[in-house]
């Protein structure tokens, strides 16, 4: 008999690893497509968890079911988003992966609020490159008066101008801050929990995964549609990235961001090795999974993470992207993803989730 | 890890007369991260230090840091398909 690997065995209460056997990994993929393509329900955290165990061979065929569960949930369209980092560096939080936290010595230079003549020419790019959502971030805690007044005139100008949905991404929010973004026209707000509750006091001492998750049922009650992702690689393990989709799941985001660790010079996080490109494959198809009918986006460090596997990635569960450049970083020719998304006869459009 | 290098928010070193701040001259970086900078320069344009002690710690994807002409660290905005990097001596790098 064949021995493949590793798989959690749940019986009467009690978890034992065990070795999987040859049949197994097939076993576990049918049972999964069955659950989600014919039963039509979430797969347990046993199940999850033991998808995400399967042997480096079985991966492949986890990332095309996870495809067909996408196509099924969600249609073949993809969603394409500009980002502009509109107020760069000298944040106050400590976030251990960030390049733009006032606490390390990065070489990323603190600027303030970009002008609004800026702001509508990076609203422009954004337009040009195809995608339908244009997303302004912060590095900020949270935004104070003045700074929510320059969002909501930025919100107001892009949305006049340009046919795009606007999102902010402005930290922690209040319940009278989420409601003004809200009514200025506000469509959708990012608050990652970047990771799982478990693991995130040891990325982030300056507030609490508790403080995160506030701020996004916030955003969820003042109606704008809630963007929460994740940050893989940043030494959490497989089963904290199993929480992360249990925690996101029960938080019901529209669209999850997936960021893969760029580890940046400077930060506590600047020395650890990226996730290897198979295993963010592996983990995409995870996500897609547990998390069937939400918009699953590419994010930062897809790039330098993936290199010639960004294509696979989009037949893993991948059905949204940002394109273009990130907050302090670059991003590929968006000419490339476009080209990426038609060669796959995938085309560009707006997503309306099933949650 | 050095903690505190600068106050939170501090945005002190401003842009300079290269760039006004109003729309984006038309000489700014492509945003292609396979562009090149500083390797017929003085200084790493990923870490800032004499090109005799390193040249070539820019990752592919990351745009420069530090002026090639002095070794100072630049301010740098990044735009969905555009990067622009100043240098508070030595302007805008072309």
């Amino acid at each position: 008999m064949i021995m493949h690997g590793f798989v959690t065995c749940y019986a009467f209460g009690v978890t034992t690893n065990q070795i999987m056997t040859d049949n197994q990994p097939r076993l576990l993929l049918r049972n999964a497509e069955e659950a989600l393509l014919d039963e039509r329900r979430d797969l347990t955290p046993e199940e999850l968890s033991d998808l995400a165990r399967l042997p480096s061979q079985y991966v492949a065929g986890l990332a095309s079911l996870a495809h067909e569960v996408r196509v099924d949930r969600c249609g073949l369209e993809v969603e394409v988003e500009g980002i502009l980092s509109a107020k760069t560096g000298g944040c106050t939080e400590d976030c251990s992966f960030c390049s733009q936290s006032a606490h390390y010595d990065s070489p990323v230079k603190a600027t303030p609020f970009l002008d609004m003549d800026e702001v509508m020419a990076a609203a422009k790019e954004t337009a040009a490159m195809g995608a339908s959502k244009f997303c302004l971030v912060l590095a900020i805690k949270g935004p104070d008066q003045r700074i929510l007044d320059r969002i909501i005139e930025a919100v107001g100008r892009v949305r006049e101008e340009f046919d795009l949905q606007v999102a902010v991404s402005a930290g922690l929010l209040n319940d009278s801050q989420a409601a003004l973004l809200a009514e200025a026209g506000v469509h959708c707000y990012n608050h990652n929990i970047e990771t799982a509750r478990s693991y995130f006091p040891n990325i982030v001492s300056s507030h609490t995964w508790e403080d995160r998750v506030e701020t996004c049922r916030r955003v969820k009650s003042h109606g704008m549609e809630l963007c929460s992702g994740v940050l893989l690689g940043m030494g959490e393990s497989d089963e904290q990235r199993i929480e992360m989709i249990l925690q996101l799941r029960d938080l019901q985001p529209h669209d999850v961001p997936i960021n893969f660790l760029n580890p940046r010079p400077g930060t506590p996080l600047g020395i650890r090795d990226k996730i290897p490109a198979w295993e963010a494959i592996r983990w995409i198809a995870t996500f897609r999974l547990g998390l069937p009918d939400v918009i699953l986006r590419y994010a930062g460090g897809r790039e330098v993470t993936l290199r010639e596997l960004q294509a696979m990635g989009i037949t893993s569960g991948i059905n949204a992207l940002i394109v273009g450049n990130y907050l302090t970083t670059m991003g590929r020719d968006p000419k490339e993803d476009i080209a990426m998304l038609q060669d796959m006869a995938m085309p560009v459009g707006v997503i309306e989730s099933a949650i | 890890m050095s903690k505190q290098s600068r106050q939170p928010d501090d945005t002190s070193d401003s842009l300079g007369d290269a760039h006004s701040g109003n729309a984006r001259p038309d000489n700014a970086h492509s945003g292609n991260a396979r562009q090149s900078y500083g390797t017929e320069s003085g200084y790493c344009p990923g870490c800032g230090r004499p090109v005799a002690e390193c040249n070539g710690c820019l990752p592919e994807f990351d745009p420069p840091r530090f002026c090639p002409q002095c070794g100072k660290r630049m301010t740098v905005k990044v735009a969905p398909t555009a990067v622009y990097a100043v240098c508070k001596v030595h302007g805008e790098l072309r």
